[in-house]
């Protein structure tokens, strides 16, 4: 089962084609990467996928319901229910503490609920630094508060996009393990990287260039 | 750490934590606005107030005194200044005669002293019990009896009461009635009758010569009250024309309250005017620091939405974050005024040297809910046009700024 199609999608900004007739099927569970060079379109896909931006054509089908023509404030309530989403910059709140920025995901969902928070936190091996700043926090570790605050509320769906373009290897690691976990959990996770080495880890990786599709190709199985 | 549950109300309370400099500036500001104009409100309707009350029971139209001391008796009368002028006690006699006048009556200023009672300088002031139509208005109960040698009374501010005995220079008085609220030098003064007046003098000889104790004769002032039909000026002029020549001067009480009530206006204008630049400044101050932050907050927000906060709910975020910097401003102001405005409201009178009565506890409290309102309103406007831009913007321009 599909739990994401593009169909024929396009996005223009004024006279820049970001994206052009992309297709593109992801089934439930599949772990999918998207590379491809800097301006190729990745992040504008991701956007659009994520419900933060409108194609200028085509439909976006997300968990059975075709979503390119629905209203901004439903797209809000679809991105808060099913998907979850991760950056290269490390988006924390910065005058909330870690478990805080977990909380407000809760908060804007549905309802805070501070032991299911922390143990999201453990869950990333932050337990202890729940009541830590992120001006406390080292880049890795702000990254796997970002991770465990998209989990909090159970997406069908995570977007990363470039998670792991600022972190060292040994973070890098770390978020991969995340990610390896998620998967096996049965979690869909498109990952937008210039990392092969990530990639790889992907089922298949969607190579975009002048956004467009250039290639998709299957990894190890 | 505290454990309260996550709300628009906790956020906004956080992030002005955060900021603790920039926050307690921005209430500052606000508080300033609130203490002028809830003090200065209130100021002012005390001043006006006092006016009123002045005007409504001042029973005489003209008042004469020696030449040169016209400035004196003003603010003898509005201060309670120490005044030592004196002439001729004959002049009551020869003013009566004058066409036009109805009802004469003399005053006698004792320098001020330092009485046992009271922290502040007393005016003593002799009157004469028969004539008197002065110090009648103020009292609530008339006296029963014209007031005799040794008995006194007292103004509003000094803590005697009816029954009391009072010391002066040794010798004892006994306080037959206390006067209303005047506002003015009367407050602080203590009325006795002429030869009373003439023996405290003698009796305050001894610490300091005094003209009024080698000279029986003297007196300070001569109230009159004019008869029906006679113009104010036309008989001031009367009295100048017979008695100029004998240092005889006049002051109309009715210039003299509309000149005060000039002042009055003139620093009510000044209070407003003072308010309104206050409010302005708050309210643009606030605005450019609002869109200044916008800017650097626009990640936050983009975070927000990327978490599913509807942009209703990010508009709600500013508006409560501005909420509260006004309503902490607005309620330390208003408290800082009143802390200032009420215990030191005799302080305030004699320093702007006009009647002040405090207004009713109504007019206070309907005051302070105006000045609350204004001085509320300031923070939700200045950042309302902020609130709904940072509902408009798109998330994805947003993440994508810092790329
Ligand atoms: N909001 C926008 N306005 C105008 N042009 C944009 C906007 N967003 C992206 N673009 C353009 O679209 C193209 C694709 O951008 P993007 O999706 O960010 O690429 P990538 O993430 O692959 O580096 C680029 O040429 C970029 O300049
Ligand atoms: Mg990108």
């Amino acid at each position: 089962m599909n739990i994401l199609e593009l169909k024929d999608i396009s996005k223009i900004y004024g006279s820049v084609k970001a994206l052009q007739n992309i297709n593109l099927q992801v089934s439930q569970g599949e772990w999918l990467a998207i590379m491809g060079p800097s301006g190729s379109g990745k992040s504008t896909m991701i956007n659009i996928i994520g419900c933060m931006d409108k194609p200028s054509n085509g439909s976006v089908i997300l968990d059975g319901a075709n979503i390119s023509k629905e209203s901004a404030k439903s797209l809000t309530n679809v991105r808060r229910d099913k998907i979850g989403l991760i950056f290269q910059q490390f988006h924390m709140i910065n005058y909330l503490t870690a478990l805080e920025n977990v909380m407000v995901a809760q908060y804007y969902h549905s309802m805070p609920d501070e032991k299911e928070a922390l143990q999201a936190l453990e869950r990333v091996g932050l337990g202890d630094r729940a009541k830590h700043l992120p001006s406390q926090l080292s880049g890795g570790e702000q990254q796997r508060v970002c991770i465990a605050r998209a989990l909090i509320n159970y997406p069908k769906l995570i977007l990363a996009d470039e998670p792991t373009g600022n972190l060292d290897e040994t973070n890098e690691g770390i978020v991969l393990d995340i990610f390896k976990q998620l998967h096996k959990e049965g979690i869909t996770i498109i990952v937008v990287t210039h990392d092969p080495e990530v990639a790889e880890e992907a089922q298949r990786t969607v190579v975009l260039e002048h956004g467009r599709v250039a290639r998709i190709v299957p990894n190890k199985e | 750490m505290d454990n309260k549950p996550l709300t628009t109300v906790n956020l906004s309370v956080k992030n002005l934590k955060r900021n603790p400099f920039r926050t307690a500036g921005l209430i500052f500001l606000v508080s300033l606005f609130a203490f002028t104009l809830f003090g200065g409100t209130v100021l002012s309707k005390s001043l006006e107030n006092g006016m009123n009350n002045l005007s409504k029971r001042m029973g005489a139209d003209i008042l004469a005194v020696p030449y040169g001391y016209e400035a004196d008796i003003q603010s003898a009368l509005l201060r309670g200044e120490p005044s030592t002028f004196y002439f001729d006690a004959g002049i009551t006699e020869k003013v009566k005669g004058v066409e036009g006048v109805k009802d004469v009556s003399p005053q006698l200023y004792i320098a001020t002293l330092n009485a046992g009672c009271c922290a502040y300088p007393l005016q003593l002031i002799g009157f004469e019990p028969k004539t008197d139509f002065i110090i009648q208005p103020w009292l609530t109960n008339s006296l029963d009896h014209l007031l005799g040698d040794g008995e006194i009374v007292v103004g509003n501010s000094i803590n005697a009461e009816a029954g009391q005995k009072l010391k002066f220079f040794d010798r004892t008085f006994l306080v037959v009635a206390r006067l209303d609220k005047t506002g003015m030098g009367f407050d602080t003064s203590v009325f006795m009758n002429l030869s009373t007046a003439n023996q405290v003098a003698r009796d305050s000889e001894r610490l300091k010569a005094h003209p009024v104790a080698e000279n029986e004769n003297l007196i300070s002032s001569v109230m009159i009250k004019i008869e029906n039909g006679y113009d104010v000026k036309d008989v001031a002029n009367n009295i100048l024309q017979a008695y100029a020549k004998e240092s005889v001067h006049v002051v109309v009480t009715k210039n003299m309250l509309s000149d005060i009530s000039g002042n009055l206006r003139g620093l009510t204008a000044y209070i407003y005017i003072l308010a309104g630049v206050l409010w302005v400044l708050a309210v643009s101050v606030l605005l450019v620091v609002f869109s200044v932050t916008l800017n650097g907050r626009k990640r936050e927000f983009g975070i927000f939405r990327t978490l599913g906060a509807p942009r209703n709910k990010l508009v709600k975020l500013i508006l409560c974050e501005s909420s509260l910097i006004s309503l902490f401003g607005t309620v330390a102001g208003i408290v800082a005024a009143a802390l200032v405005v009420f215990p030191f409201s005799t302080y305030i009178a004699s320093l702007v040297g006009l009647p002040y009565l405090q207004p009713s506890y109504a007019t206070v409290f309907v005051v302070a809910a105006m000045s609350f309102l204004l001085s509320f309103l300031a923070g939700p406007l200045a950042s309302a046009y902020f609130a709904i831009k940072i509902g408009g913007f798109e998330i994805y321009t947003v993440m994508r700024e810092n790329e």
